[in-house]
Parts: C-alpha cells; sequence; structure tokens
C-alpha cells in the first residue's frame, strides 16, 4: 500500500513538473531541414514575433524568429491579442513560446510550412531597440566629409573660372 | 597590333564614370529623406555619409576627365562595366554602417546582388533593419534593373550620339523608339506607371492581409520594384513566405510576368494599341512554350516527391516557383533548403531548366533570354527543312519580332556564342562550389542562381561560405547581367595598357 501511494506521489510529482518546465523548444533550422520528421507532431518553438500580427478571422498570422531562421504561426485571435509588441528596426520585439501541431505543408494554407499553435506564452516583453539615435561617431565623420564635399566643390568652380 | 589606350580614351571613362556616380549619390537622398521622416537618425547619418562619398567620386571624376568627345564603342562598354564595379562599393557604404552585415565585402557582394538584380543576400537581421536601408535595398534593386546608365541617360545626358554605346553595354540591344533616350525614358514611363499601380494593388492585399497600413504600403513599394525589376529581395527574411496570402502570391507573379516575361519594346506596342503583337511574337511564344515544358519537369517531380497533398496546392508552389525561376525574380514561397530536401532532383532541375533560359531580352531578366531559344529553335527548323529539301532549293526561314524578320546564319551565330558563354560560365561557377566540397546538383543550382542573376538558392549563399565563392558569384552576376561583352572589353583595355603599343 504505501509503496503504491510512493509511485502515486511520484508520478504527480512528474507530471506537475513536466507541466511546469515544458518541452524543449525546436529550433527553425530543425523544423525546416527535419520537416518531414515533425510533420503533424506537437512541437513547441520559441523566439521573437516579428513584423505585423496579420489577423485574418478568429486567427492570426505571426511570424516568429529564432534568430537564424523564422517560421509561419497560425493563432486563435485571443492568443494573439497577448503579443504587445512585434520586432521592428526601433523595437525587439515579445519573444514567445508557441505549442502546436506543425505542418510541413499545410492544406489548410496552401501548402505553407506552419505551427498550428494552441498555447502562446509570453517569455519576455518586447523593448525599445537603441539603433535609433545618432551615433556620434557617424556624426563626425558626416560633419568632416561634408567639409571635403565643400572644397571640392569650390575647387571645381575655381577651375571652371 | 594592339593600341595602348590614351590619356583621352581614359578621360572619357573617367567623365562619364562621374556622372554616374552623381547620379547614384543624388538616389540616396530618397532614402535619406525617408529616414528623417520616420525619425529613424543613425540611417541618416549612413545616408549622408554615402552621398558626401559620391559627391567627393563623382565631382573629382567629373572635373578632372571633364571632355567635349563623344563616345566609342571601347568607351561605352568600359563605361557600362566600370561603372556597375563603382557603384557596388559606393552603395555598399550606407549599408555596411548599418552594421547588417559581417563585412564591407559581404555588403559589396549583397549591393552587386542587388544591382544585377539577383537576389542573393548576405545581410543579418533583416527583420530589424530601417526602413531607410531596406528602401535602399530595393532601390539598387530597381536601379540596377532599370540598367543603371539609363539612369544616367535620362537625366544628365543630353543629346550624345554615344549613348547607344552605353545602353548596349548594358545588355540591351533592342531600341523601343528611334532615339536611344527617349527609349529609355519609356522604360521608365512604364516602369513608374507599373509602380504606381502594383504599389496599390500589394498595399491593398496587405492591408486585408492584417499588415498594418504603413507596413503594406512601405512593403507594397519594396516588393513592387523586388519583382518587376525581377530581383527577388524581400523586406523580411522570409520572402514571400512572410505574408501568408495568396493575393500577395497572385499579384507579385504577376508583376514578374510583366517586368521579366514580356520585352520592353513589347510593352510599347501594348501600349500603342497594338496587342496581336504580343500573340505573335517568338518572344512570347518561346517563353510560353519554356514555361510549360519545364513546369511539366517540376510538376512531374513533385508529383513523384509526394510533398503536396493536393494537386492544387502542388500547383501553387510548384507554378509560383516556376516563374519566379524563369522570370529570374528569386521570390520563395517555401524555404531554400527544401528544395533539395523535400521537392527531389527532378522537381529541381525543372527550376534549373527554367533557370538557365531567363525571361525576356530587353527586359529586366538575366539569364540566355526566352528570345536566343526561339531563334535556336527556328534555326533547327531550317536545317531540318533544309535536309528535308532538293539540294538547290533556298529554305528560307522566317520569325516574327515587331516585324517579319529573316533568319540568318550571322543571327544565329551570334545567338549561339552568347548562349554557349552562359552554359561554360554555369559550369564554371559549379565547379569551383564543388572544389569547395559542395555538391553537383547544389552547385549548379547557386552558380546558374549567380550567373542567371536569379537569387533562388540550395542553401550554399550564406555569410559563412568561402571568400573566393563570394567573389566567384560576384563576377558571374556582374558579367552574367551586362552579357559579357562590356566585361570583356574592360579586361581587353587592361590588357591594352599593359601589353600596347603607343
Amino acid at each position: 500500500m504505501k509503496l503504491c501511494a510512493g509511485a502515486m506521489i511520484c508520478a504527480a510529482v512528474l507530471i506537475a513538473g513536466a507541466r511546469a518546465c515544458p518541452a524543449q523548444a525546436i529550433s527553425s533550422a530543425e523544423l525546416i531541414s527535419q520537416s518531414r520528421d515533425f510533420d503533424g507532431k506537437n512541437v513547441t518553438y520559441a523566439g521573437e514575433v516579428i513584423g505585423d500580427v496579420m489577423r485574418r478571422g478568429d486567427h492570426a498570422w505571426i511570424n516568429i524568429s529564432d534568430g537564424a531562421g523564422a517560421v509561419g504561426v497560425w493563432v486563435p485571435s485571443d492568443l494573439a491579442a497577448r503579443i504587445s509588441q512585434t520586432g521592428d528596426f526601433k523595437h525587439t520585439g515579445d519573444t514567445v513560446e508557441v505549442v502546436g501541431i506543425f505542418n510541413r505543408s499545410c492544406v489548410e494554407h496552401g501548402g505553407d510550412l506552419d505551427i498550428h499553435a494552441r498555447e502562446l506564452r509570453i517569455i519576455a516583453a518586447g523593448k525599445p531597440r537603441m539603433t535609433c539615435s545618432l551615433n556620434k561617431v557617424k556624426k563626425d565623420w558626416a560633419v568632416k566629409l561634408l567639409g571635403v564635399v565643400a572644397i571640392v566643390w569650390i575647387l571645381t568652380l575655381l577651375k571652371m573660372r | 597590333m594592339i593600341l595602348k589606350p590614351s590619356l583621352e580614351d581614359v578621360k572619357i571613362i573617367g567623365f562619364y564614370l562621374g556622372k554616374i556616380i552623381l547620379a547614384l549619390g543624388a538616389s540616396m537622398a530618397l532614402p535619406l529623406a525617408v529616414s528623417l521622416a520616420l525619425g529613424e537618425y543613425s540611417p541618416c547619418a549612413d545616408f549622408a555619409i554615402g552621398i558626401e562619398i559620391a559627391l567627393i567620386a563623382g565631382l573629382v571624376l567629373h572635373r578632372v576627365c571633364r571632355t567635349d568627345m563623344d563616345l566609342r564603342w571601347m568607351h561605352g562598354m568600359i563605361v557600362v562595366s566600370l561603372s556597375w564595379i563603382v557603384a557596388m562599393f559606393i552603395a555598399a557604404v550606407p549599408l555596411y554602417l548599418s552594421g547588417h552585415w559581417s563585412s564591407f565585402f559581404d555588403t559589396c557582394f549583397d549591393t552587386m546582388s542587388g544591382f544585377t538584380t539577383t537576389g542573393f543576400v548576405l545581410v543579418r537581421d533583416l527583420d530589424h533593419i530601417s526602413c531607410g536601408h531596406n528602401l535602399w535595398r530595393h532601390l539598387i534593386m530597381f536601379i540596377g534593373g532599370q540598367g543603371m546608365v539609363i539612369v544616367a541617360l535620362s537625366f544628365f545626358v543630353k543629346g550624345v550620339s554615344g549613348a547607344f554605346k552605353m545602353y548596349v553595354g548594358e545588355g540591351r540591344d533592342e531600341k523601343i523608339l528611334p532615339n536611344v533616350i527617349q527609349s529609355s525614358r519609356f522604360i521608365w514611363l512604364v516602369s513608374i506607371v507599373y509602380l504606381v499601380l502594383g504599389t496599390a494593388a500589394l498595399g491593398i492585399a496587405g492591408c486585408c492581409a492584417g499588415m498594418r497600413p504603413f507596413n503594406a504600403f512601405f512593403q507594397g513599394v519594396c516588393l513592387f520594384m523586388a519583382a518587376f525589376d525581377t530581383g527577388g529581395f524581400a523586406p523580411h527574411s522570409q520572402s514571400i513566405v512572410y505574408y501568408h496570402s495568396l493575393a500577395f502570391e497572385v499579384i507579385t507573379m504577376i508583376i514578374m510576368i510583366l517586368g521579366g516575361g514580356l520585352n520592353f519594346r513589347l510593352h510599347y506596342h501594348a501600349w500603342m494599341g497594338n496587342r496581336r503583337e504580343v500573340l505573335k511574337n517568338i518572344e512570347t511564344r518561346a517563353f510560353f512554350i519554356t514555361v510549360f515544358i519545364t513546369f511539366l519537369i517540376t510538376a512531374a517531380g513533385l508529383s513523384g516527391s509526394n510533398i503536396y497533398p493536393h494537386a492544387m496546392v502542388m500547383f501553387r508552389r510548384g507554378f509560383y516557383h516556376l516563374i519566379s525561376a524563369h522570370t529570374t525574380t528569386g521570390f520563395q514561397t517555401v524555404y531554400g533548403q527544401q528544395f533539395f530536401t523535400e521537392w527531389g532532383d527532378l522537381a529541381v532541375v525543372g527550376l534549373l531548366l527554367s533557370m538557365m533560359l531567363g525571361g525576356a531580352a530587353c527586359s529586366t531578366t538575366g539569364g540566355i533570354k526566352v528570345f536566343r531559344i526561339g531563334l535556336i529553335a527556328q534555326a533547327f527548323v531550317q536545317d531540318v527543312k533544309r535536309i528535308l529539301s532538293p539540294e538547290r532549293a533556298a529554305v528560307i526561314q522566317k520569325f516574327h519580332h515587331v516585324r517579319e524578320v529573316f533568319l540568318d546564319d550571322k543571327m544565329v551565330r551570334s545567338t549561339l556564342i552568347i548562349t554557349f558563354a552562359y552554359l561554360i560560365f554555369y559550369g564554371a561557377g559549379s565547379l569551383i562550389g564543388m572544389l569547395f566540397g559542395y555538391p553537383f546538383l547544389k552547385s549548379l543550382f547557386e552558380s546558374t542562381s549567380a550567373a542567371a542573376n536569379i537569387g533562388l538558392s540550395s542553401g550554399i549563399v550564406s555569410p559563412a561560405m568561402p571568400a573566393v565563392l563570394k567573389a566567384t558569384y560576384i563576377v558571374q552576376m556582374w558579367a552574367g547581367r551586362l552579357e559579357f561583352m562590356s566585361v570583356l572589353t574592360l579586361l581587353g583595355f587592361f590588357v591594352a595598357a599593359i601589353k600596347g603599343k603607343r
């Protein structure tokens, strides 16, 4: 009886642990190069949401980049609504983890390689990138070169006379 | 005896090169303005530096080499081939300063890929690049597709009889209108009208697909430039896959056919109401026949590989890539690796054949060109007729290209020489790829993609590929786009400068 109870406790701990620590995310490179192996299977994929959240009826398309490549994910609108920032020049997008069925050529979407997500979790919120502000070194070079352009221009005018 | 080029020769070349560099610098004002308007201040500095370098180089050349002499054939050819090299370096400056490329050499690879409308990319983290830099990447493609020298011809050169020599040097040998500058301006008129229509169509499709209106129209402009000039750059790293939209695929396919499948001369006739010419022309017929044959091969391969569950899905994926390859654009709706891991060899061979053939002459495409394929087919027919006819009979073969033209041996000879040169070029590039350990089919695919200015990749092109291979592909893109003659003239000029006699 004690043995049975112990086994049940162990099983419960393992199941709870498994839920708390999601399956290891698969990379975009693996999904694309081994698409046959993952076709129709449940996968976990994580990365930054880039570009637009493209709403289409009760679902939306998002593209998630893991740094090496990006994969399209078809998510229900209520899950897509959790995304507050997408990646572009001025922002790093939300980093998300999705769980869903991977399709190497999705029948519903005209042969797309995609993931139909049923879970979406925000791992890290997006933030502004620091690349917009003017770089001082570049500014100095631009000013110096402007001086050179002016000298060349004046010399050109003098030669014309 | 080879004559050493004179100082006057060098001055003429330098003078026109200066004009083209100034035109290139002026074109950077557009992405600068966009960056400024969007508050992208760091990119503004990148473009300011780029413009200043172009101004310095252009003004110095223009003043030092000032001459009133007109161009000869040799000068026109050399100006063209040199201007593409110089433009590669100057256009790379603002892009390199963005920090999205590993080295200046990689940036030059991408700018040559852009100017030649190839579409290979070594850029890193494209999804975070500024709108200004993204616009410049696509504008490079537009300028290159129209013909860089045409920019100068249209706006900076007035009444120069030697202009035709530069026009021919860029791989266009047909005048649409009697005057070459009028021809250049007509090409611009056609392109601007299509630009407005194409951008509107893509922008509306983008809004309907759920994109933010600014992104939809901005990316619409970029995609139009890449599609019409059969370039293949895209604003996002996933190419057309990013949009997950049938409307995008249909619109880009129509633009690719308009830009790459149709000769600008046929556009002129269509615009003038002579639409029958489009249907009767040897080039249009050759294009549709080769599309049909190569699609049959690709479809057979895709059916065999069993990747797509339905015929319509297979048609959508297969036909899009076939058009993308045949018009030498390089847009993708599948990932590059999938060609080799999923499509199977036969489907890849179908694509490869269409890549080798290319689109229309006097359009924005690369490759052998279907006009030449049509001529070679006519020559075969003529030879078969000769064999079947009595020995004394004179066999005359005609084809329709704007007017009825008699096929002569000189025409066939020059066609075969260029075709043969392309085939050698494809093979030589693949040999170099194999020397670096890549398999035959992948190497041939990449080499053909570079030399025919396509941009579909088997996965070889990446920032990590060997520098020699990068240099090989740069040369292939450059010489393939200019159809060899101006490049060979440039080499001859250097040989004459060293070995020639006064």
